[in-house]
């Protein structure tokens, strides 16, 4: 099982947010998916999703493109955005069981499954307050339960470590080669490094919408002759002299 | 502070109006240029109206004397239903929200300058609201009718200065109240509270319109003995005013201009005094306090809710569905304002049909079938499955909206039938057994029970009718500003919808006479109803059809469009390619070919 990315293309006015991105993402293993701020990381993953389309290439899933069955392929994936944005009038528990019943989730076991996400990410007792009051980290795991209500084979995560505190972090890193090792398709992006490079077995570097690195990290490893992923991610996707900056950064502070 | 106040009057005066509902193309200048000009176009029809009248007249002034009252009267009380109006819909924006406190709170900006600019911007709005409802009417109206003896020009100044007073009593009555309630309760019961003190003072403003009797024959029968009407109709003590400023020598004036002065004095100094202390005590208590959450007594309501979504809706599509739309339209107060303003007008409109029995005025007999009662049912029914269709089409949070199409994994016709059942429960349902407790209680058996089959008849004619064509679930998509297209069109549905509705129950109620004549009205009525459902089923389920998330502007260019389904093509935006006789009628269809 896999999900395959052959040749995508993002075009906004003209202008490439994303330029031929191949790569697959295999059961069982974690795909880490890097890159600077606006390199096209969070478009690629909403192409994967449908909600945008791609001005050219093709996403594959087991050989089959997913435009062929759209429902299909929204009922095996499962999706944590990058931003938490969730309708603040409902509360934790209202908005997982109108996911569940979105997606036509038996009843019996809805609740029974939503209250044991909300007890296992420390969310029961504020389950009836409404999510405008739930802070970033809480929302971020009332998106996490959400996306993997349904049990789904490909589950794509953008940022799903931001706005958790150590103790939730630590979890999550656990639950996602968990979840690779029960041969889901994980691709999940991130800022932090060290992270992925723990979780990951598979590396995507995207610079400037372009793959730049797209190997498993003992190869690149190997390849680069480098001992880290930062190192590594430094290399080939930073161009900025950032000891220079923070430098002139306090030079204007200052002025 | 002097470049510190303009920023804050600007960013204040653009968030009198909700940014966060517009689509991604939609316009706040182009929605306030539209705003101004309805309410400018208003004041030229009247001028048209009620000013033209006093021009071509040949009467002498003393024997148009009750008219001009009257009209002074509904002007002055236009004005007072807009300002009150825009003071129901900037109601969260004259407190400090946790935004600004979170956002102006650190910065180093002094409470003055805040209070200042807060004011400056509501004045501004305000301001622009009053002069554009009467920038014509307040320029030939008091011309018009004016006493040549008194001066033309005093006239004018008079009109103007009660017509800002007018707006300016409303809308610090409002602010006065609220600043009370923040003053009396706990910020978070305060908060509570407010959304439905909201609701009612937007009952008042509507009531107050549309009830308020003709001045002249108010006033000349209670003239002796001031009474309970003159102490509560607010348009009355400003026709006062205008008197009074007018140097009008009749002793009817006095008392009312007094009382409007007297209020007005209240209304201004504690509308100042309690937002002034709003601002000081509560920026802090906004910071602290968290949102609107659920009360352990709301949590029983809503399990209640949820227990008769379970029992009546075997579906989860349907359940979620459903729960979404009574959950938003409960607890958003943009969603509910906005339904409670259809409430309001088709509440104030039945009520000026049933006037007559209120005042003791009619011939008819209350606890028999009549006119004004069956059309008032009618009305309401209208008003609420119209309102709440309007409603779903506002968005709220439209960001979170991707939860929907990530899970959409059921046909776009099974969403629609899950709107569909939204709007039958959440609306015609509720209204159907007011109706019936109404009904049955005021009239005998039979006649009550035959006017309420034909209220759920129409309810579901009403529901297939209001739903044909939309394409959304419920508050999820972007919403453009409508075109002038659209106003026109509402417009001419509304006035249609008034006239048919009259003509039918004159009908209904010859039918509700006879049996068997009832029987062939309510057959004939129901095949209408079943021709609608059929029509949006069809609709509904055409395969080329799929959910609507984002609002298309109108087309700069249209297309001539000269094939034989061009009927269709106006929403094809929406429809991918595939049948082009989908969704159309069989006449339509037979006409193709």
């Amino acid at each position: 099982m896999s999900l395959e990315l052959r040749g995508i293309t993002k075009l906004y006015s003209g202008i490439p947010a994303v330029k031929d991105v191949s790569f697959i993402a295999r059961a069982g293993e974690v795909t880490g998916y890097l890159g600077p701020n606006g390199s096209g990381k969070s478009t690629t993953l909403k192409m994967i999703t449908g909600l945008i389309e791609p001005s050219a290439g093709g996403i594959f899933f087991q050989g089959e493109p997913i435009g062929r069955d759209r429902i299909a392929h929204r009922q095996r994936l499962g999706y944590v955005p990058e931003e938490p944005h969730i309708y603040p009038h409902l509360t934790g528990f209202e908005y997982l069981e109108m996911i569940g019943q979105l997606r036509s989730l038996p009843e019996r076991t809805l609740t029974a499954k939503i209250d044991g996400f909300l007890q296992l990410f420390s969310l029961y007792a504020d389950r009836y307050v409404p999510i405008s009051s739930y802070s970033k980290g809480m929302r971020q795991k009332v998106l996490l339960a959400a996306a993997l209500l349904h049990n789904p084979e490909i589950i794509l995560l953008d940022e799903p470590f931001s706005g958790l505190d150590v103790n939730s972090a630590l979890v999550l890193r656990n639950l996602i080669s968990r979840l690779a090792a029960r041969g889901k398709v994980v691709l999940f992006s991130s800022h932090e490094l060290e992270t992925v490079e723990r979780v990951s077995s598979h590396i995507v570097i995207l610079h400037k919408g372009h793959v730049v690195a797209n190997d498993s990290i003992e190869q690149l490893r190997a390849l680069m002759a480098l001992p880290t992923l930062e190192r590594i991610f430094t290399e080939l996707a930073i161009e900025q002299d950032t000891e220079g900056i923070g430098g002139q950064i306090i030079d204007l502070i200052e002025s | 502070m002097k470049r510190q106040l303009p920023v804050l009057h600007r960013l204040f005066l653009a968030r009198m109006i909700d940014l966060e509902i517009l689509s991604a193309r939609g316009d706040v200048r182009d929605l306030v240029v539209r705003f101004v000009s309805v309410l400018a176009a208003f004041s030229l029809v009247l001028t048209y109206m009620i000013g033209g009248r006093y021009f071509s007249t040949t009467l002498p002034r003393a024997r148009l004397l009750y008219s001009i009252w009257n009209d002074e009267e509904f002007l002055i009380s236009a004005t007072i239903a807009v300002a009150g109006l825009f003071a129901v819909l900037a109601w969260n924006a004259v407190f400090p929200d946790r935004r600004d406190c979170l956002l102006l709170g650190p910065l180093p900006i002094s409470t003055p300058v805040i209070i200042l600019a807060k004011l400056s911007a509501m004045a501004t709005a305000l301001s622009v609201s009053l002069i554009a409802l009467n920038i014509f009417t307040g320029l030939v109206f008091p011309l018009a009718v004016a006493d040549p003896a008194s001066g033309l020009m005093r006239a004018l100044v008079a009109w103007w200065i009660v017509i800002l007073a007018a707006g300016v009593f409303i809308f610090s009555a409002m602010l006065a109240l609220q600043g009370l309630a923040a003053q009396l309760m706990t910020w978070s019961l305060f908060l509570r509270v407010s959304g439905f003190l909201q609701l009612v003072a937007l009952a008042c403003v509507i009531a107050l319109f549309f009830v308020t009797p003709p001045f002249a024959a108010t006033v000349l029968h209670l003239s002796d003995h001031p009474g309970f009407l003159l102490q509560v109709l607010p348009s009355f003590w400003f026709i006062g005013l205008l008197h009074l400023l007018n140097s009008d020598s009749n002793p009817v004036f006095t008392p009312l201009a007094n009382i409007a002065l007297r209020n007005l004095s209240v209304a201004v100094a504690l509308a100042a005094l309690t937002w002034a202390l709003s601002y000081y005590r509560n920026i802090r208590r906004i910071v602290q306090a968290p949102d609107i959450a659920p009360s352990a007594r709301g949590q029983i309501i809503a399990r209640f809710f949820r227990f008769v979504a379970f029992g009546f809706l075997a579906k989860p599509l349907d359940r979620a569905i459903v729960m979404f739309t009574a959950r938003t339209m409960a607890r958003s107060r943009q969603h509910r304002l906005l339904l409670a303003v259809w409430g309001g007008i088709g509440f104030a409109t039945a009520l000026a049909f049933s006037r007559t029995f209120l005042e003791d005025r009619s011939a008819l007999r209350w606890d028999r079938p009549n006119v004004p009662f069956l059309i008032a049912g009618l009305l309401l029914l209208f008003c609420a499955i119209a309102g709440a269709r309007a409603t779903f089409a506002f968005p709220l949070a439209l960001p979170a909206n991707w939860i929907f199409r990530i899970t959409a994994v059921h046909s776009p016709g099974a969403y629609f039938a899950a709107v569909r059942k939204s709007l039958i429960a959440l609306c015609a349902i509720p209204l159907w057994m007011i109706a019936a407790l109404a009904y049955f209680w005021i009239w005998p058996g039979r006649p009550a029970l035959e006017h309420l089959l034909i209220l759920i008849v129409a309810g579901l004619l009403l529901v297939d009718r209001s739903l044909y064509r939309f394409r959304k679930i419920p508050f999820t998509c972007s919403w453009l500003p409508a075109g002038v297209q659209l106003k026109v069109r509402m417009g001419v549905y509304i006035l249609l919808f008034l006239l048919l509705a009259g003509l039918f129950t004159q009908i209904e109620l010859r039918t509700l006479q006879k049996f068997p004549r009832f029987l062939v009205f309510f057959m004939v009525f129901t095949a209408a109803a079943v021709w609608a459902r059929r029509r949006s089923a069809e609709f509904a389920n055409s395969p080329a059809n799929r959910l609507q998330f984002e609002d298309v502007p109108p087309a700069d260019v249209f297309a001539l469009d000269l094939r034989p389904d061009g009927e269709w093509s106006s929403d094809e935006a929406y429809v991918d390619a595939g049948n082009p006789q989908a969704g159309q009628l069989p006449l339509t269809r037979a006409q193709g070919l």
